[in-house]
């Protein structure tokens, strides 16, 4: 009984100390590496970031970028004008409109003295004929049908190696409609939503894949293949990354509803589609033709809107990270890492924290002829946790070498791991430094999906390599098909620096076949089983796994109290505003009067309710950033004496009403939607006085 | 920087209005136009007709007997104005009216605050007031009486002569005390000329017509002067009190999300913006997705739906509202035209077939598409489109001083051959007036074909519905023209 009770309290100690990417408003990484110099090393000390201004007036919501052969960058707006940034990277760079007019462009390519933007209704080809740095033909390359809804957005186009076009079309918004009861939020409302198609030069439109939802980035590897990234929500149970083949379908069934038309390339039915709400390890087992996305992003930890795709294939950022691929994200303000490989002939590979701190929401990027990375911004009213609305800014390598997780690979039997910095030996023998372990989410209509199936891996055996730069680690638990959460905390480099990001999620979707590690080999360490299950057989909090109705019942009430006989003193409803906000902030009741509030979460994201006390907002809603993969299960409703009432995790446009008794005591009680990071803006007070 | 922000929303609301937001509809009454029955004493210049033709240009006037539309006719040299028998103190005033070319006269409420209905479209005309300008006077009643001013509209929506315009008045009348003494002045609280706000509560100190009446009244009949050619038809109106007011005003919806209307202004080039438009005819949610507007800093525009080549939208005035574009997430995501817009019938431009009686098809036949445009130094743009194996180049620019739009269309490349027609114009009524010169839809906006072409216009009735046609060998060289006059 003690000996659990102590395992317990480590194991608070270290959920108290996880690392958890923080949001860019914070300033403190105090748990990231020490400097010689006994200064906590951040991501500001190896990348820095520089904001480029535009002229006064310019609104620069940035939806495409390109860099010009001449270095110059090209970026696009939301409000359709193209500009010419000179010398983007200089103290005073100069603007001048290229074009406007354009409907909404979401991409932008240069090819053959020309720039190509996937616009509303069509692809078009800007060309400068007269050469006098404006365009004055706007040729249309390939059209398509629209239903008119402003959320079928086209992003793109990528060139391929092919020389063709690859753009994503995303689906519409079904609005407050519930009129695709299957399909669910999003829907496909035109030909070939939902699908990514390839443009020939000529123009020919060729549907390539489908099941697409809301594919806010396309781009390419290091090596050229065609890459996109998806947006949790509706049978999509978390973010991803996925490499694209012809024929590709990626599960959104909304978009087979052109799968029958002339042309298509995906066979699958509607009527395919499980209902029975499988992981997806298993619904792509159950589905033919269902693609595992390569790799995914677990929700509200590393990002939750991802967008732009960019690979470093010049080593810009370290020669570390050379051939890596970084992914934007729109709602919190970063960038992520992601290390792909090929494993029995698929990619996939692992997502690692890279840099935060932006100003807006990350639409796309662009490579500087001066190895800096041009970040464009425009969170176009869906309301990032950013300080702006947009911008522009770049991405410099300081030219030192952060200490971390190069890369993560899969094994027959585990992982091995490489490092930017040799590790200290110790401390990479030490199973006690890694924690690892399998998930997966839901496929199914409802929008995202709590973490399912969580299980831990046992370190089995450690090989740290002869020259200290990778780990290869043996492990009992591990799932195909699975999310690997891995942490390695515990590593210190050879000069004892702690990781500047110590985690990363590997997308296991296939494990390679081959030997394993052969435990005679000179320098392996077996652990025993004692020790393993002494570092990560771990039971769960005793909170931390609450039903999804049930709660700590006296916080989250239902049912009106049978004792409240003349009814609730206060009936309040509160909706949303865009911009992740209350519709009602400032309530005022009297101490101990019985209030019903109904939380009408009318917006398209999730959220929650709940009251806390005075002054703890911002603790609660960071607490909550905390709970890492817990979150989505505990409903992002940390356990705290400060939270006082709350509702469940609302579902897009659903409702539900609770009942509590308002504090006694005087005093603002704020509330708050704790969904990762909309703590920062999304807030009321509730003003109990006498 | 405020009085053009509150100028812009007023705009806005104007068009909100067009669009049908109307909360309470007020109760009308007529004045008959069966004969002048309903007029005291008059003039023998003013005559009931049923239908009538004038202008654009200086054309030969035309009339049909009947009734309905009550024309000043200036017969015998006469121009004694019409006085109603209706009297009204607190009045909303509809009526539709058309001027002839030059015109310029005045109609009074009360009989005493004259509004101009003016022709502001025609060149060299002795006038340069704009149409629905309002005659004030500044000073009180016992004061020397100063200077008229005119008080012009905040933007110039007016219509070509010959064609029918519509005003819209809420007039409120002065208020006096027991003893006579005034207690507040008459005021205009909203006029709308073609669906547009051009003067919102201007307050009208003293009388601006002193020959019928000397003194301020919270009575009187309505004047038409009757010195200049006009017609009237449908005049209606509704009397109401104080507590009636919101019956009567348009109301002032609040903008989107609170803010400032995101309003596109061509500055000195053409602007060309793509965009979404709403097809008011097919009903709810239905969306034109492949449109541009195309917007002159001389504020005549229009709007074009590419996968048609059908010029959809007619305006003057301010040039567009981006608001639903670009708020928030741009949700409606609709560009609105401001000014007064006429609509068009957004059929297809092109389509082949051997019957003649082959009713216009409403989509684009198979073999189109949209293939883009070029802008010229000023930013005017060149569409360019292929129909079934030929290539076409359309051009719309402002001609005649920018009183009208010009459109030409070129055959690029390929042979029409014999069964492709080009759509000028659709409508319920297309009437022609002289020798390529058509009044489509109860003379809203006119067609004009060159000279040379009309000969080739076929002028069709399918299932009710008039259809202005031309065969596609009207296309040989120098092309094909046609301008749109409103």
């Amino acid at each position: 009984m003690k000996a659990t009770q102590k395992i317990c309290f480590i194991i608070l100690v270290l959920l108290a100390l996880q690392i958890v990417p923080t949001l860019q408003l914070e300033a403190q990484h105090d748990n990231h590496s020490v400097s010689s110099t006994g200064k906590p090393q951040t991501e500001d000390d190896f990348y820095k970031i520089q904001t480029i201004r535009p002229p006064e007036g310019v609104l620069l919501e940035i939806s495409g970028m390109a860099t010009l052969p001449d270095g110059r960058l090209a970026v696009c707006t939301r409000r359709g004008e193209v500009w010419l940034v000179e010398n983007p990277s200089g103290t005073r760079p100069w603007f001048k409109l290229f074009a406007s007019g354009l409907h909404e462009p979401l991409g932008l390519a240069w090819k053959d003295g020309a720039l190509y933007t996937a616009q509303r209704a069509e692809l078009t080809r800007l060309t400068d004929a007269d050469g006098d740095d404006q365009a004055d033909m706007f040729e249309a390359i390939c059209n398509w049908p629209l239903s008119g809804n402003y959320c079928e957005y086209n992003h793109g186009p990528v060139i391929g190696r092919d020389g063709n076009f690859y753009i994503n079309l995303n689906l519409a918004d079904n609005g407050m409609s519930n009129k695709e009861p299957f399909y669910g939020e999003m829907g496909s409302h035109a030909r070939w939503r939902g699908w990514m198609i390839r443009v020939s030069p000529d123009g020919k439109l060729e549907p390539y894949a489908a099941g697409l939802r809301s594919p806010a980035g396309i781009g390419q590897n290091a090596t050229g293949d065609i890459f996109y990234t998806e947006n949790q929500g509706g049978w999509i149970g978390t973010g991803y990354i996925t490499h694209v083949e012809k024929g590709d379908f990626f599960g959104h069934p909304s978009s087979l509803k052109s799968a029958g038309e002339p042309g298509s390339t995906v066979h699958i039915k509607s009527t395919d589609i499980p209902t029975n709400a499988p992981m997806m390890h298993t619904a792509v087992r159950q589905l033919p033709g269902l693609k595992m996305p390569s790799v995914r992003f677990p929700h509200g930890i590393l990002g939750i809107s991802t967008s732009g795709i960019i690979a470093d294939t010049s080593g810009a950022f370290g020669p570390f990270f050379k051939d890596q691929v970084f992914v934007g994200d729109e709602g919190h303000p970063k960038i992520l890492r992601v290390f792909l490989e090929k494993v029995n002939g698929e990619y996939q590979g692992a997502v690692f924290p890279f840099r935060e701190g932006f100003m807006s929401g990350i639409l796309r990027m662009a490579w500087g002829d001066d190895q800096s990375l041009f970040v464009g911004m425009s969170d176009r009213g869906w309301s990032s946790t950013g300080p702006e609305r947009w911008g522009l800014q770049s991405l410099v390598w300081t030219g030192e070498t952060p200490f971390e997780i190069r890369s993560v690979k899969a094994m027959p039997d585990g992982f091995e791991l490489e490092f930017t910095l040799e590790v200290e030996k110790e401390t990479a023998e030490n199973p006690h430094s890694y924690e690892i372990s399998g998930f997966d989410y839901l496929y199914h209509m409802t929008y995202g999906s709590e973490v399912q199936d969580k299980k831990d891996c046992s370190v089995k055996a450690i090989k740290v390599a002869a020259d200290g730069r990778s780990v290869r680690l043996v492990l009992d638990g591990l799932r195909e098909g699975y999310i690997h959460e891995i942490k390695c905390k515990g590593i210190r480099s050879e000069k004892g620096l702690p990781l500047l990001h110590d985690f990363g999620y590997y997308s296991l979707n296939s494990i390679p076949k081959g030997d394993s590690l052969n435990p005679d080999l000179e320098g392996v360490i077996l652990i025993s089983g004692e020790t393993a299950a002494m570092t990560v057989n771990k039971s769960e909090p005793a909170q931390a796994a609450p039903s999804r109705t049930g709660r700590i019942p006296a916080k989250h009430v239902t049912v009106m109290p049978a004792s409240w006989a003349g009814g609730p003193d206060h009936i309040f409803t509160i909706g949303t505003e865009p911009g992740l906000k209350f519709d009602i902030e400032q309530l005022t009741v009297k101490p101990g009067s019985r209030i019903k509030l109904v939380f009408d979460n009318n917006d398209d994201m999730q959220h929650n309710w709940l009251l806390v006390s005075p002054g703890t907002a911002d603790e609660i809603g960071k607490a909550a950033l905390d709970l890492g993969l817990k979150g989505a299960n505990m409903q992002y409703v940390p356990v705290s004496d400060k939270v006082l009432y709350h509702t469940s995790l609302l579902q897009p446009r659903s409702k539900e009403a609770i009942y509590f008794t308002a504090p006694e005591k005087e005093g603002k009680y704020p509330y708050v939607c704790t969904y990762p990071g909309h703590y920062l803006i999304m807030r009321g007070i509730l003003n109990v006085k006498k | 920087m405020k009085t053009v922000h509150l100028t812009l929303f007023s705009i806005f609301l104007g068009c909100l209005s067009l669009t049908g937001i109307i909360v309470a509809q007020p109760i009308y009454q007529k004045i008959g136009l069966h004969d002048k029955a309903n007029f005291i004493n008059s003039s023998p210049n003013w005559k009931v007709v049923g239908n009538i033709w004038y202008g654009p240009f200086k054309s030969k006037l035309r009339e049909e007997a009947g009734s309905g539309v009550l024309v000043n006719t200036l017969s015998g040299n006469n121009r004694a104005p019409l006085v109603t028998k209706m009297e009204h103190g607190n009045i909303l005033l509809e009526f539709d009216f058309m001027l002839a070319p030059y015109s310029s006269t005045t109609v009074y409420l009360q009989g005493r605050y004259g509004i101009r209905l003016t022709d502001s479209w025609s060149e060299n005309s002795d006038t340069s007031e704009i149409c629905g300008s309002i005659l004030k006077r500044s000073s009180f009643s016992g004061e020397e009486r100063k200077e008229l001013r005119s008080l012009p509209p905040r933007m110039n929506v007016a219509r070509a002569p010959g064609l029918w315009q519509h005003l819209r008045i809420v007039f409120q009348s002065p208020q006096f005390d027991p003893n006579g003494e005034k207690r507040s002045n008459a005021r205009l609280l909203q006029v709308s000329l073609n669906g547009v706000f051009i003067h919102e509560d201007i307050a009208l100190p003293d009388i601006t017509y002193t020959e019928l009446f000397q003194n301020e009244l919270n009575t009187g009949p309505l004047v038409f002067s009757g010195n200049s050619r006009i017609a009237f038809r449908n005049i209606r109106y509704c009397f109401f009190d104080e507590q009636e007011k919101d019956r009567v005003l348009l109301p002032a919806q609040v903008p989107v999300m609170g803010r400032t209307p995101l309003v596109v202004t061509p500055v000195q080039k053409t602007i060309v913006q793509r965009c979404f438009m709403s097809d008011e005819g097919s009903g709810e949610d239905q969306k034109m997705t492949s449109c541009a507007v195309v917007g002159e800093s001389t504020d005549i525009h229009y709007g074009i739906n590419l996968e048609q080549g059908a010029v959809i939208r007619l305006w003057k005035g301010e040039f567009i509202d981006a608001t639903t574009m670009w708020e928030g997430r741009g949700v409606v995501q609709l560009a609105r035209p401001l000014g007064s817009v006429i609509t068009l019938s957004g059929q297809p431009l092109f389509a082949t077939f051997r019957d003649q009686y082959t009713p216009w098809p409403d989509t684009m036949q198979q073999g189109y598409r949209y293939a883009g445009y070029q802008l010229d130094k000023q930013g005017r743009p060149t569409f360019n489109y292929y129909f079934q194996g030929l290539q076409f180049h359309d051009r719309i620019i402002p001609s005649d001083n920018n009183r009208f739009l010009t459109r030409s269309l070129h055959l690029i490349q390929g042979d029409p051959g014999k069964e492709l027609w080009i759509l000028l114009a659709a409508g319920t009524v297309i009437e022609e007036l002289e020798g390529g010169l058509y009044a489509v839809n109860d003379k809203s906006y006119y067609v004009r074909l060159d000279k040379k072409k009309h000969r080739e216009v076929v002028l069709r009735d399918v299932n009710g519905r008039k259809e202005l046609l031309v065969p596609g060998s009207a296309l040989k060289m120098p092309g094909l023209t046609w301008s749109y006059i409103w």
